[in-house]
């Protein structure tokens, strides 16, 4: 089996654009999460936002004109171009493949009636098209929309393409913002916290939504810093058990972690990015599913706490965090972890710190029941 | 290693077909709604799984496709659940119910949104459905694709295939948008089936199975 790497990513985030500024800005314990108001209710919600100023200023200086992209196509070209120019080779060329992760899209210009024409920019398809045309990709994107798991199984997905030789990179992307069709939704569904997220603690009410793009570079081409990383193995399963509420026992979850691990030569694992939601369930679930892993004494972080839920884009996100952690050997902490609010108890990371991390498992579920692990790991 | 598409099921229109038989056609007065055509053929197959009336109408046709097809394969009797992936692909993602999620929404003196609508905003609920009922709990995913493209989805499922993430896959293409619906489900094996006529699973194979039948 062909090794696959991850050599370069980008996050355009409410804390920073590009990786960097991202990382820095959470490990110095910054949020995104900031109160919003919303004309379903009096009271306000905590949501990740990008203003949209920094944004398109950042976006025209790249030479495009503002007016002709949605704020999830700046954010996506801004994540791909990032990615573009740090890659030693071109990514337009016929040997790339664009694979484009979304759970809504353009779902924020939906008008309401269906007497009137849907715009084409809802289609999640053009939507690809449009960034993919923005950056000179060759190929048509293929698009993934598979819940919150969607750009965490686009790795998976990358994976496989790469290794049937098709292609030489696969360039993932990971995208959704924050819009009044998902926040009515989660508010309805009584899923939505107003205060920021309290993932894996005992005073945990529920989500908050936030906003990010993310590109993640993998390839085939060896391995040509010790800051490359390996996607070892990963998997994906479902729970076949509820369309919208996790399985009790974790057992899906549970199911992908081991199928993951046993592809895997060693199953170590240093630390694991949890999904982390910081609903009552979702949280309850995961608890299950790593001890039933036996990963119960690994250290663990939620990102939901920085960056809110960021839907489809979250998995990559996360992982892309994972990777630069491992990058730097230090530790992320959980935020808004303090008291122990799982059945089974976890052990999320309480304080940043150098540690020795070599293998990171990411793992992700959503509606629909599914569920996503992958391991990375460092080469060096 | 080979593998083979063992069986197929097609739902255009208001026809049925599965294996490229004619199976069901709709009274045309039924199938003006494209629920109401769906619930006609659970009906006349004699489907009861209660749950299926509360289904958006892109898990409507994509839960009646399956419920036609996997049962007959008999594929639960030769491999385990976990070894069953799914892997459909679509154009308009969950749109029609987007809308009216939308709908609920758009005023904020008439704001009602409702979970059970909420939830099928997503075009894998559809996919949560099939292995609900078929308790598949292998690989599953969801790809948005322009039109039914045999050569974007074949490579993918026989990798899947080659590095045994599942044995076998519910494959195909499901769509209810603004123009239309369609729906082409069939499953692709690695061993040796006991279907009478197994096709290579190869692109042009698939081409021609979901271009037969015409629509009459």
């Amino acid at each position: 089996m062909k090794k696959i790497f991850s050599m370069a990513s980008s996050c355009i985030t409410p804390l920073g654009f590009g990786t960097a500024a991202t990382f820095q800005a959470v490990q110095a314990g910054q949020s995104a999460l900031r109160p919003h108001w919303f004309d379903f209710s009096d009271e306000s919600f905590c949501a990740a936002t990008i203003d949209e100023t920094p944004l398109t200023t950042h976006f025209t200086a790249l030479g495009y004109a503002a007016h002709q992209y949605s704020k999830l196509e700046q954010m996506s070209i801004m994540a791909l171009r990032d990615v573009q120019a740090q890659f030693s080779e071109p990514l337009t060329g016929p040997d790339t493949l664009l694979v484009y992760c979304s759970t809504k899209g353009n779902i924020a210009h939906l008008a309401s009636g269906t007497e009137q024409p849907v715009a084409p920019a809802l289609y999640l398809s053009h939507l690809a098209r449009t960034v993919a045309r923005a950056c000179g990709f060759a190929h048509t994107p293929l698009v993934l929309s598979n819940a919150c798991i969607s750009s965490l199984q686009g790795v998976l997905v990358a994976k496989r393409l790469l290794s049937t030789g098709l292609y030489r990179h696969v360039v993932v992307v990971g995208a959704d913002e924050v819009s009044k069709f998902t926040l009515s939704g989660f508010h309805c569904f009584n899923a939505l916290s107003r205060q920021p997220c309290l993932p894996f603690d005992a005073a945990r009410t529920g989500i908050n939504l936030g906003d990010a793009a993310v590109a993640l570079v993998l390839t085939t081409a060896p391995a040509t810093s010790a800051e490359a990383v390996e996607v070892v193995a990963g998997s994906s399963t479902n729970d076949a058990h509820h369309i919208s509420a996790p399985s009790r026992t974790g057992e899906g979850l549970y199911q992908a972690i081991t199928r993951t691990l046993r592809q895997a030569d060693d199953d170590t694992v240093d630390f694991i990015g949890a999904h982390g939601t910081a609903t009552r369930y979702n949280d309850e679930m995961e608890a299950q599913a790593f001890h039933r892993a036996g990963l119960q004494e690994v250290p663990l972080h939620s990102l939901k706490g920085y960056f809110g839920h960021t839907l489809g884009a979250a998995g990559l996100l996360e992982a892309v965090m994972g990777i630069e952690s491992m990058r730097h050997q230090e530790l992320i902490v959980s935020k808004g972890y303090e008291t122990c609010g799982t059945t089974l108890p976890v052990r999320p990371v309480l304080q940043r710190g150098p540690a020795r991390l070599r293998r990171f498992l990411k793992t992700s579920s959503g509606f629909g029941g599914c569920n996503a692990a992958v391991l990375f790991a460092t080469t060096a | 290693m080979e593998t083979s598409i063992t069986a197929t099921c097609a739902i255009r229109g208001r026809q049925i077909f599965l294996n490229g038989t004619l199976l069901f056609e709709a009274p045309e007065d039924t199938a003006a709604d494209l629920s109401d055509f769906l619930i006609a053929g659970y009906r006349h197959f004699g489907v009861s799984y209660p749950k299926f009336f509360k289904m958006d109408v892109l898990s409507k046709l994509a839960f009646l496709t399956a419920e036609l097809l996997l049962p007959k394969a008999g594929l639960q009797d030769r491999l385990r659940p976990a070894d069953i992936g799914v892997v459909l692909t679509n154009r308009s993602s969950s749109l029609l119910t987007d809308v009216v999620h939308q709908q609920s929404i758009a005023e904020p003196a008439s704001h009602f949104p409702s979970p059970a609508v909420f939830v099928y905003t997503l075009p894998n609920i559809a996919i949560g459905e099939i292995s609900i009922r078929h308790q598949l709990t292998g690989e599953n995913s969801l790809f948005v694709t322009e039109s039914f493209e045999p050569a974007m989805l074949v490579p993918y499922v026989s990798q899947l295939l080659a590095e045994k993430s599942c044995q076998a896959c519910l494959c195909g293409w499901l769509e209810a948008g603004l123009t239309g619906h369609e729906a082409f489900f069939y499953l692709v094996e690695n061993h040796a089936s006991p279907a009478p006529t197994p096709r290579p699973h190869r692109v042009p194979d698939v081409e021609l199975l979901y271009s037969q039948p015409h629509y009459s």
